[in-house]
């Protein structure tokens, strides 16, 4: 009788939970960036990974990504583990500028809309307009800000189970900023999506946190309701999390 | 099947402008040389000569062409390039494919020019010595189909071996820190020493002398009796296995050892 | 309605005493649509499901309801409105005299000040 409760208790799990790290390690030459860590994801939240530069923020979303390998434990994507093929139901927005700067904004959503399944051109279209950028555009004409923009779209045009962003608003004016953070809540469907973002702004992004991951030198320290956060231990995020991270 | 195009399409939108303006300078340099041929009066072959060692040299078109469009994903857009659902082999192979597009369209008009060339400097150096100038012609437009077939394929399986060093430099990185480069010259090794090595045994010549092709009579009586080197369906299939391996080798490791 | 939040409330319950300071105040008036849930959480540049949890507490207050299909509507019960705009006084002038008694004044000098204060207004 208990072991089918197990085995049910683990299949709801594995039902609600996106993502679950299990003793995840991540090696490098020299240096360990990510260190045992195992927690879970729920789905249907806007998770924050927040920590200081170096702590291993950006390692944790690209072993979702399946852009990064374990050196050790597992990492499931809904329910799968994550390879390198996970693209398909994992949509990653990188820190860095990986956009190929000579294509126009309507060519670059034309490449999406081929290569993933779940992209959705009318969405991508009505967030363009939304962002007020022109499809006619060449990417390494774009200022840093429409860049931002433009990857955005790109990420939320998909119907992906699980949207990552590594430091959406990282470099951006507040104006920027906000219209970033409007589009994402105007965008996102969380009946059937989960939002996993790192960033250094936590008091912007705070208001639209569910959920938060603190981690530090390669370590998952905590994984903490916002709501909880306020309501019981009575403090803002910056403030819990300069307590978590001291 | 959409996947794949839409990759090649990527590949082509990707060169497409570099591509229109190699193909402004190669016309450029053609004109060039055909006017250098028509005033060469003093050095016979000159000019066919320098525009045969262009025509030879897109052998490594398709090495460098990989070569060049790896690094640009390995350094700018690897996380874009990457996180797709895609096997390995289908975004190297549509990167090859979008090469041979840009071959084709370089080593054509690189191959006209030569033949206009050729005819030119045929045709001013024609002396009662030299006999047959319909004789060259015809010998050069017989052989030439075997030979740019051949520099077509030759520059398809050095392309494949630049991917494979390229990706194997990218798959070693996650394991060494420093050291890429000597993958990368160990790789290089296989198909230059190692081939050479292999192809001068005994087991290669077990392997692959079989099957003999026989290309069609040429219809120049007076090149009958010249022989060259046989054509074994062995060998063909040799290059060919060796060719597909390379593709799933790199496929393989950008899906399970490549790191970005 | 680009206010920042306190640090010390959850958000979902700053909401709900933003939208009973607007139905108090007039600014949403008895029976009108609340604007949809999505539409909020943009506009006030926070996370739908805080949103969600904003209009369920409304309406376990029965400030709010919500009517399938339709929407969200402030409520069209006048006694309910009127109860609502005395909570909302009574929470005010108890946290106000919380305040004013914390820092050492006497009942009469807080009268007198509120009185001198609304005298000037006129």
């Amino acid at each position: 009788m208990l072991k089918i409760n197990e085995a049910i208790k683990e299949d709801l799990a594995l039902a609600t939970d996106i993502v679950r790290f299990d003793h995840v390690t991540k090696r490098y030459p020299g240096k360990v960036a990510l260190r045992d860590a195992t927690f879970t994801l729920p789905r249907g939240k806007v998770i924050g990974l927040i920590g200081p530069n170096g702590s291993g923020k950006s390692t944790v979303l690209k072993l979702m990504a399946g852009l990064l390998r374990a050196s050790g434990g597992t990492v499931a994507i809904n329910g799968k583990p994550a390879t390198r093929r996970i693209g398909g139901e994992v949509a990653y927005l990188s820190e860095l500028d990986a956009l190929y700067s000579s294509f126009t904004i309507e060519e670059t959503i034309r490449l999406h809309q081929g290569l993933y399944e779940d992209f959705n051109q009318e969405k991508a279209h009505e967030m363009l307009a939304f962002m007020q950028l022109n499809p006619g555009d060449r990417v390494k004409n774009l200022s840093k800000g429409n860049r931002g923009r433009l990857k955005i779209v790109l990420a939320l045009s998909r119907r992906a189970a699980l949207i990552l962003m590594d430091e959406p608003l990282s470099g951006l004016d507040p104006i920027v900023r906000e219209s970033i953070i409007k589009g994402m809540i105007s965008f996102i469907d969380l009946e059937t999506q989960t939002v996993i973002m790192t960033t250094h702004e936590v008091a912007e992004i705070e208001p639209v946190l569910d959920l938060v991951v603190a981690i530090r030198d390669g370590q998952v320290l905590k994984v903490e309701e916002i709501d909880n956060i306020r309501g019981e231990l009575n403090m803002s995020l910056v403030e819990w999390m300069k307590q978590t991270l001291a | 099947m959409k996947a794949w195009l839409t990759l090649l399409k990527k590949e082509f939108l990707l060169t497409r402008s570099s591509l229109l303006w190699k193909l402004l300078f190669l016309v450029i340099a053609g004109l060039l040389g055909v006017y250098f041929a028509y005033r060469n009066n003093d050095r016979p072959g000159l000019i066919v000569v320098l525009a045969v060692m262009v025509v030879a040299f897109y052998v490594f078109y398709l090495a460098a062409y990989m070569f060049k469009s790896l690094r640009e994903e390995w350094e700018h857009t690897s996380h874009s390039w990457l996180n797709t659902p895609q096997p390995g082999w289908m975004l190297l192979s549509a990167k090859l494919a979008g090469g041979f597009i840009n071959l084709l369209a370089l080593f054509g008009v690189t191959c006209c020019f030569t033949l206009w060339i050729t005819w030119i400097e045929l045709n001013n150096f024609a002396r009662p010595g030299f006999q047959n100038i319909d004789l060259a012609w015809a010998t050069i437009n017989y052989y030439g189909w075997y030979i740019a077939v051949l520099i077509v394929l030759g520059s398809i399986y050095t392309g494949l071996w630049s991917m494979m060093i390229s990706v194997g430099m990218a798959a070693s990185k996650s394991i060494l820190s420093k050291g890429r480069f000597f993958v990368g010259l160990a790789i290089f090794l296989i198909p230059t020493w190692g081939m050479g090595f292999f192809q001068g045994t005994v087991v290669y010549d077990r392997l692959v002398r079989w099957g003999a092709v026989y290309l069609p009579q040429t219809p120049i009586v007076e090149l009958r009796n010249l022989h060259f080197h046989s054509l074994y369906t062995g060998e063909i299939l040799f290059y060919a296995i060796i060719m597909a391996a390379l593709l799933f080798i790199s496929g393989w490791l950008l899906d399970h050892k490549v790191e970005v | 309605m680009g206010e920042e939040f306190n640090s010390t409330q959850p958000i979902y319950h700053q909401l709900v005493q933003r939208v009973c300071r607007q139905i108090v105040g007039g600014v949403l008036r008895a029976g009108e649509k609340l604007p949809s849930v999505r539409d909020f959480a943009v506009r006030n540049s926070v996370n739908p499901n805080t949103v969600q949890r904003a209009y369920a507490e409304l309406e376990r207050l029965a400030v709010v309801e919500s009517r399938r299909g339709l929407g969200t509507f402030v409520t069209e019960d006048a006694a309910r409105l009127d109860e609502l705009r005395e909570q909302l006084k009574d929470n005010q002038i108890t946290a106000f005299v919380l305040d004013m008694k914390e820092m050492g004044f006497s009942s009469e000098e807080i009268m007198e000040g509120v009185e001198e204060h609304l005298a000037e207004d006129k």
